[in-house]
């Protein structure tokens, strides 16, 4: 018997889910949670075989979620998704995450990679490393990266440059040559494309 | 993301430019103007009317010209940088005017003005350096409005005095002329500056408006297999009673369904993606390494035209097997050229236990790159897996010719 963990905000998806792999012989459906914080309690209680996490949840994403676990136990982990944004899978295979899918699979190939996954095997949808494959590259230098990063949250450019230890001048340098490279107007714009892009 | 159409982006990589040369241009002629105001005025004054009499002049003068120009360049460059900053991220207004460079250049052109003998050319130099701050909108011309008119006036003061030292037209001349250039310069550099920007919002609204147009088809697609998904399912729920056989048939119709329109949205979606086959490349790099394998990389320069319509799918299906299967540590990804074909060779170790090579998804590719004359070659050894694709490099500038 496989131990399964299932996390999802979406109520609906996440019960359909669950009874359709409860369905499946060698399924057990040990805990069913709607958000990551909750997910990553449980499996450390339960310790399930393998945990199946949404990737978009409030509080802290799938991936996140599979790095605490993954930490603490040594559950398999698969994050499911609707849309992989760039550079998810790149962080979820950093991260350690077995397995991903998108939430399109049908419940038997959810299965299926469930199975793959609790034998030792990592399974990646070739659709989503088909998606991570033409993700746009970033043009911008990783010093560049650390500015944009250390400035996402409204911080000034005294703060930035405190925080990285550099020169208030040089922040500006960096700041003027990442607005030239991407061609917009103000850093927060900048920092909402880097983010919505996956370069930091 | 939209994949912008080639002409365009070469025409606004030549426009860009062509914006930067237009920058060097006007930062280059004002330290140009700058250079000969302070050169003309020391001939005339220390070298033609003094004829070298005191060296410690000459010294002084050299020396606080050479400050003026160098303060002159660093402020030009902070100008241009501040130029892409929004407000928030410039320095203070209590920096933009004491710092280094501003409060050396006005000492410096105090120290000239002095050793030549004339405020009126202290007094240029220092209006001069104050143009280019960064001041609030209509705030610099009006300032310069005012500045030539006391230089006119001190000039006027001068020559009434006991010993005036502009006195000869081309010194009245550069003194007076040179902050209203330096401003004009500043003023026309960021005309077009803006009109670069302009030009670039320009092309982020047609990108926005290719997005509207696949909002809108995307709408009409999911709107049709929403319909028609529907009555089936209405159709199974009448009938699931009278005829449960038929019932299952429709609600696996609908399924049907459900798979064309995912498929549908898909295919619209990926007419907007697409990237050079270089940074194709290189994201399987980040990838695989991500997974903890090593990597090397190693991509000709020239790859960008390598038929990425041939080659991507089988970055795609080898990057996905090296993952899917995993347990290896190394892998080796490499395009070049070699004569008049493409080379595409990837290499891994595949992990105990690993089905890779089983191609499947390699033959559909193989067949391919076949018909556009090409060849795969896939070979599993005990301890490595080597896939090799060779394309003809006619495919891509054909291609290339007629799209």
């Amino acid at each position: 018997m496989i131990r399964v963990l299932i996390a999802d905000d979406e109520d609906m998806i996440r019960t359909a889910l669950a009874t359709l792999l409860a369905l499946e012989e060698d399924l057990e459906v040990v805990a069913e949670c709607a958000d990551g914080e909750t997910a990553v309690s449980r499996a450390l209680e339960l310790r399930p075989d393998v945990c199946l996490l949404d990737l978009e949840m409030p509080g802290i994403d799938g991936v996140e979620a599979a790095a605490r676990i993954r930490q603490r136990i040594p559950a398999r982990c698969v994050v499911v998704t609707r849309h992989a944004r760039p550079g998810v899978l790149r962080r979820a295979l950093s991260a350690g995450v077995d397995g991903f899918v998108p939430k399109s699979r049908p419940a038997g190939d959810v299965a299926a990679v469930i199975r793959e996954v609790a034998a030792g095997r990592r399974y990646v949808d070739p659709e989503i490393a088909a998606d991570a494959l033409s993700d746009e590259r970033s043009p911008l230098t990783d010093r560049e990266l650390d500015v944009l990063r250390a400035g996402a949250r409204g911080e000034t450019i005294a703060d930035i440059a405190a925080s990285l230890h550099l020169s208030s001048g040089t922040v500006r340098n960096h700041v003027s040559s990442i607005l030239g490279k991407l061609g917009l107007a103000t850093r927060q714009q900048a920092a909402i494309t880097a983010r919505e892009r996956g370069w930091i | 993301m939209t994949t912008p159409d080639p002409t365009p982006t070469r025409t606004a990589a030549s426009l860009a430019r062509g914006v930067t040369a237009t920058g060097w241009y006007i930062a280059t002629s004002m330290v140009f103007f700058l250079l000969g105001t302070v050169v003309v005025w020391g001939l005339v004054v220390l070298v033609a009317r003094e004829g070298w009499r005191s060296p410690v002049a000459l010294v002084a003068y050299v020396g606080a010209a050479v400050i003026v120009v160098t303060c002159t360049i660093l402020l030009l460059t902070r100008y241009r940088r501040d130029g892409d900053l929004d407000d928030g991220d410039r320095p203070s207004w209590r920096r933009r005017f004491l710092s280094l460079p501003v409060v050396a250049a006005v000492l410096a052109s105090a120290v000239l003005g002095v050793v030549a003998g004339s405020p009126l050319l202290g007094a240029a130099l220092v209006g001069a350096t104050l143009c280019l701050v960064r001041w609030g909108p209509g705030i610099r011309w009006r300032g310069v409005v005012l500045l030539e008119v006391a230089l006119v006036v001190l000039w006027l003061l001068e020559q009434a005095g006991p010993m005036p030292r502009s006195d000869a037209f081309v010194l009245v001349f550069f003194s007076v002329a040179l902050p209203m250039t330096q401003a004009l310069s500043l003023w026309s550099w960021d005309v077009v500056l803006e009109l670069d920007s302009a030009r670039r919002t320009e092309a982020r609204l047609a990108a926005v408006q290719e997005r509207l147009r696949l909002a809108g088809e995307l709408h009409d697609l999911q709107g049709h297999h929403l319909q028609v998904i529907a009555l089936q399912l209405e159709l199974a729920e009448r009938m699931i009673h009278r005829d449960p056989d038929a019932a299952a048939r429709q609600i696996a119709l609908a399924r049907t369904s459900v798979d064309e329109a995912r498929d549908g949205t898909r295919a619209l979606a990926g007419r907007f993606r697409g990237v050079p086959l270089p940074d194709e490349l290189a994201n399987a790099a980040d990838l695989l390494r991500a997974a903890g394998l090593t990597v090397t990389l190693d991509v000709a320069a020239d790859a960008a035209s390598a038929p990425a319509d041939l080659l991507g799918p089988v970055i795609r299906e080898c990057t996905t097997n090296v993952l899917k299967h995993g347990g290896g540590t190394w892998a080796r990804l490499g395009l070049e050229r070699v004569g008049d074909v493409w080379r595409l060779t990837m290499a891994n170790d595949p992990g105990a236990g690993s089905t890779i090579g089983s191609g499947a998804g390699l033959e559909g590719i193989a067949h391919r790159v076949g018909v556009a004359g090409g060849d795969v070659a896939s070979r599993r050894g005990d301890d490595r897996f080597d896939v090799v694709v060779t394309v003809p490099a006619e495919v891509a500038s054909v291609r290339e010719g007629t799209g």
